[in-house]
Formats: structure tokens, C-alpha cells, sequence
């Protein structure tokens, strides 16, 4: 896929903004604080109807305003253009269409648009809570299956309904088993489908992401996914599941809440087998996320036969202890690659025969310009 | 804003009550009515009333009726074996438009939902288990493709299986006479998951 162009209405810091990319390295450059990231952000809740900075959808509205309004033109591989326009209005909350057709759901179209963003924002993904991992796992896969999407959606809202008998339980035991009983059925079969498909996506993404870490570390560093279930007696036997309900129905009702799950699993990242979380330094964690997104990018064109955009905000210039040559290879073999960097990181280390075309989009004061003026007065000034 | 009559002020207020509506279209409704003649306004509330007063829920199957039992189960030309059981009074005409179905329905009123507070004791449950008596040979199980719609099928089979009854539950799949390219993907997906033999 490549984006051709953006045009923002009442977005964050923008009020009326078009901006026209080129189909392959655009650097978008300026101070702080001027709406870099907001334009890679942009482009994220067209593509993925989700922001990587936000879950609020009010947060991208321009201060005082009730509606915002995203349009994205886009080239698919197979040269069919499409327009993607997100509509939101505090009233009327988020409606996307796409070429004027209102779309139902989220699940027509997730995945289609592909894109990879690389952001400060990932440092979670191996730096945070369980809870970050199994959203990074639930968001990708999501992407290359949308069975699981589904799945995962009737898991959540069965884990809620769950949950609700068991506090309701705290009070009332009255016929207690009887009413759970379906929902732990439900339970048995997601779950059992839900960890089946992350062992399996884990080891596909293990199998690229391992090659390509191993080359940008210089072949110092093995990198490993280590998948913890919460119900470690595993889903393959459903009466042992039912034992374990049965005997931890005491513990549930005092929680309120389902103990088993693939919401409560652990999906631990290893260094030479140690959890990178405790033992990993800022510069292995940065390396490791270079590798676990550009794998993520290879698994979504070999699985959705779709070239994802890459979006790499801010982080090019400390991408600096990996080794370079592997890391222009891997650059080089992009498509579409969208770089925000501060104005004083303009001069990119770009590979000596860097033959991609690149545009250069200048932001200052929130008016967008790509003009070769700006980068002449900044010659000049150096 | 609000008007200076009172009594639009009250139509307003009592339409955007309604389901699907706001008050703006509330005060297109109240203006319609406002300008319409004496007549037309005094069926309307007749009929409102009316509603209200001739229908109840048939005591055998809960659907809506104004005669007790309802016309469907009356009928003795149609196929008291079998019992079609669906959410709600509209989803009986649903099926009842194909004229493929002749077995009886029993209408639930709804669906198993702890966060809504409706547990089994909410639906019409125990009338259900009632009606499972020796003439009755099969229950289809039409509930919604919802979470909540499949669990309820589970419940109802945990317990009406015990009554040597055979359960069954309707089929998920493409609509016909639609292009697989245009079906969306969960039903492409539940398609797929409920495939049959050739």
C-alpha cells in the first residue's frame, strides 16, 4: 500500500491542513511541538482506527472543537485506489468510510490498510505490564486473522458476563452453577481457540523476528517468545478445566472476577533466555522492537499479501548502536517509509547510495510545507 | 430552547422518549401531527391506547396477541411437534414470512445477560420446560448469533437434553442469493466453521 496524500480538518493542533506524499521516504521535519507526530498519528487512525497515542477518540479533536474529519487516498498493491475518510463528532463518535461507503463494523476492514508504526510509545510493549504484550499480540494478530479479532471479542464481552454472575455470587448463590455453567462453556471454547492461535502466531513471528535480530545485534544476542498460560494444565483436556472451575469457585466469587484466560496469560520476551523486562538495557530493548516490528511488517505482507506502510516516529537518530549496514538492508527493502524527526536531525545518516526518492515535509507553526526554501535557508545557516 | 405551549413542550418531551429518537426529531414529529387535522391526531392516540389495551402476551408462547392463545398456537393445521424458540415477539414474523416453518414458536423475551440483570428467572424459561411434554418431539433454538443469543442456546440445551428431547440450533451462514465478495468476514468465518458434507 502507499499513501498518497492526507487531508486533516479540526485535528489536534491542525485546523484545515492537505499534505502529498511520495511513494517512498518522506521525512517530516520540524522544532517540537509542531504536529510531526500528529500527522503519523493521522494516518494511523485512518489506516488502523486507532491511535498508538490514545485510546480516547475525543483527545485527536483541535482544542474547543466537536468534530474532526481525516481523509486518506491510498494505492493498494494491486494498484486500486481507495479514499478512507474517518468522521468524528462528540454526538456521533467515530464513522469511517471508505470510497463514500459507510462501513459497519471495524471487522470488514481491519487489516486491510496495513501499517507498521515504530514509536517511542512501544518501549511498553517490552518495558511494561503483561497487559502490554497481550495487546501488542491481540493488535497484530488481530490484523493478519480476523477470526481472532471475533474471537477476542466475544471472549472479552463473555469474560464481562462472566465476571458480572460472579460478584452477583458474593450476595446470592442461588442457582449459582446453573447460570454460569454457559458462560464457562463459552469460556472453555474461546479461550482453548484464543491461546491456540497465539502459540501459533508467536512462533511464526519468532521464526522471522529471530534472523533479523540476530543480524542487527552482530549475532550477539538470541531472542525468544516464552508463552505462560494462566491455566497451565492447558486447554487440550476440557474436564480437567471444568475441575479447576469447580474447585477455584470459591477464590472466583471473592475476586469477582475469572481467574483462567488467555486475558490473565504472560507472554515474556527473553534475551540469552533472560526476561529483556528485567534484564535487558535501553539500547538491547530499542534493538529488540527494531527487529519485533520490521518482523511484524514481514509477517503481515507474507500473510495479507499487502506491503504495510512503515511509520517511524522519532526514533531514526537513536537508532544508532545497531549495526548499520544490517539495518540499511532491511530499510532499503521497505516500501513506504514515513520519518518524523527534529529539525536539527534534518542531515539523516541515509545509506551513502541511498538511490529512494525522498520528500521532505517541513512543519513549523503548524503550517505544512514542503519547499526546497526551507531546506535552502537551513544549508545556509549551517 | 423550549416552546411557550405547554403542550407541545409534553408531545415533544413524551416522543423523544421513543426509541431512535432525539428531540430534534421529536419536534418534526410533534410539527407533523400539530399540522395535520383533528382526525388524523385522534387515531393516532387511538391507536396508542388501543395497543395498550387489547394486547397481551399469549399465555402458551409469549408472543404479542389480542386473542389468548394466539392465532399461531390455535391453529390446528400447523405441526404441534415442533417448537421454534426466539428472543423477541418480531422475530416470530420473521420467520413466519418464509411459509417454510408450520411447528409453534415460544417467545423468550429476550436473552441471558448478567450486565443487563437478566438472568433465566427474567425469560419465559419454566413455560418453555413446560410445554416439553410427550407430543413435543424437537426444539430449534433461533436465538440471535450474539454472545449472549449462543449462550442462551447452551443453557436451554443443558436443560431440556435431560427431557429426551432433541435440541437443535439453527444454521449460520451466507445469505443466499449474495456474492461470497460481499459477505462479510465473521459470516464468511461462521460460514466456513459450520460447513457440511457433499
Amino acid at each position: 500500500m502507499i499513501i498518497r496524500s492526507v487531508k486533516l480538518n479540526n485535528y489536534r493542533n491542525f485546523s484545515k491542513k492537505k499534505v502529498d506524499f511520495c511513494d517512498s521516504v518522506n521525512i517530516i521535519f520540524g522544532f517540537n511541538g509542531q504536529g510531526k507526530t500528529n500527522i503519523l498519528e493521522a494516518l494511523s487512525v485512518a489506516c488502523l482506527s486507532k491511535s498508538f497515542r490514545t485510546r480516547n477518540d475525543g483527545d485527536l479533536l483541535q482544542f474547543g472543537k466537536e468534530s474532526f474529519q481525516i481523509v486518506i487516498d491510498v494505492v493498494l498493491d494491486n494498484e486500486i485506489e481507495k479514499e478512507i475518510k474517518v468522521d468524528y463528532s462528540v454526538i456521533n463518535h467515530k464513522n469511517i468510510e471508505i470510497d463514500h461507503t459507510k462501513i459497519k463494523s471495524i471487522l470488514e476492514i481491519f487489516g486491510t490498510f496495513p501499517i507498521v508504526i515504530l514509536s517511542p510509545e512501544d518501549d511498553i510493549i517490552t518495558n511494561g505490564p503483561p497487559q502490554e504484550r497481550r495487546n501488542f499480540i491481540n493488535f497484530v494478530l488481530s490484523q493478519l486473522d480476523r477470526e481472532y479479532l471475533k474471537n477476542y471479542q466475544d471472549f472479552d464481552r463473555t469474560i464481562k458476563q462472566r465476571n458480572k454472575i460472579l460478584q452477583d455470587a458474593k450476595e446470592n448463590r442461588y442457582k449459582f452453577s446453573e447460570k454460569i455453567d454457559p458462560w464457562n462453556e463459552k469460556l472453555y471454547q474461546l479461550s482453548k481457540t484464543i491461546t491456540e492461535k497465539r502459540k501459533e502466531f508467536l512462533k511464526a513471528l519468532q521464526e522471522v523476528a529471530y534472523p533479523i535480530h540476530q543480524e542487527l545485534t552482530v549475532y550477539s544476542e538470541k531472542s525468544s517468545f516464552n508463552y505462560k498460560p494462566s491455566f497451565q494444565q492447558g486447554w487440550q483436556k476440557k474436564d480437567l478445566f471444568f475441575k479447576y472451575l469447580e474447585e477455584h469457585k470459591n477464590e472466583e466469587i471473592l475476586k469477582g472476577s475469572s481467574l483462567i484466560g488467555p486475558h490473565r496469560d504472560e507472554i515474556r520476551i527473553l534475551l540469552d533466555g533472560y526476561d529483556i523486562r528485567k534484564y535487558g538495557s535501553r539500547g538491547q530493548h530499542r534493538t529488540f522492537l527494531l527487529a519485533l516490528k520490521i518482523a511484524v511488517y514481514k509477517l503481515i505482507l507474507q500473510k495479507r499479501r499487502e506491503t504495510p506502510v512503515f511509520l517511524l516516529d522519532d526514533v531514526y537518530s537513536e537508532i544508532d548502536d545497531v549495526r548499520e549496514q544490517a539495518f540499511n538492508d532491511y530499510f532499503m527493502a521497505l516500501k513506504q517509509v514515513f520519518i518524523t524527526t527534529h529539525e536539527k536531525n534534518i542531515k539523516l545518516d541515509l545509506p551513502e547510495k541511498f538511490d529512494k526518492e525522498i520528500k521532505y515535509i517541513y512543519i513549523d507553526n503548524n503550517n505544512l510545507k514542503t519547499t526546497e526554501e526551507v531546506l535552502f535557508q537551513n544549508e545556509k545557516q549551517f | 430552547m423550549f416552546y411557550s405551549s405547554p403542550s407541545l413542550e409534553n408531545l415533544i418531551g413524551e416522543l423523544s422518549r421513543l426509541p431512535g429518537i432525539g428531540r430534534k426529531s421529536a419536534q418534526r414529529l410533534a410539527f407533523f401531527i400539530l399540522k395535520r387535522s383533528d382526525e388524523d391526531a385522534e387515531k393516532l392516540a387511538e391507536a396508542i391506547v388501543r395497543i395498550k389495551r387489547n394486547t397481551r402476551f399469549c399465555s402458551v408462547c409469549s408472543n404479542i396477541t389480542e386473542t389468548d392463545p394466539c392465532s399461531i398456537c390455535s391453529d390446528t393445521k400447523r405441526d404441534r411437534k415442533t417448537i421454534c424458540v426466539v428472543e423477541e415477539p418480531h422475530d416470530i414474523l420473521a420467520v413466519e414470512k418464509l411459509g417454510q416453518y408450520f411447528g409453534l414458536y415460544h417467545v423468550l423475551g429476550g436473552v441471558l445477560s448478567p450486565l443487563d440483570n437478566i438472568g433465566p428467572e427474567d425469560l419465559n424459561i419454566k413455560s418453555l420446560l413446560n410445554r416439553c411434554t410427550e407430543d413435543v418431539d424437537e426444539i430449534i433454538v433461533a436465538t440471535n448469533p450474539s454472545i449472549e443469543g449462543e449462550a442462551t442456546a447452551l443453557y436451554l440445551s443443558r436443560l431440556i437434553k435431560p427431557l429426551g428431547k432433541k435440541i437443535t440450533r439453527i444454521a449460520r451462514g451466507i445469505p443466499a442469493g449474495s456474492d461470497l465478495e460481499f459477505v462479510d468476514d465473521v459470516t464468511l468465518i461462521r460460514a466456513f466453521e459450520g460447513r457440511s458434507d457433499l
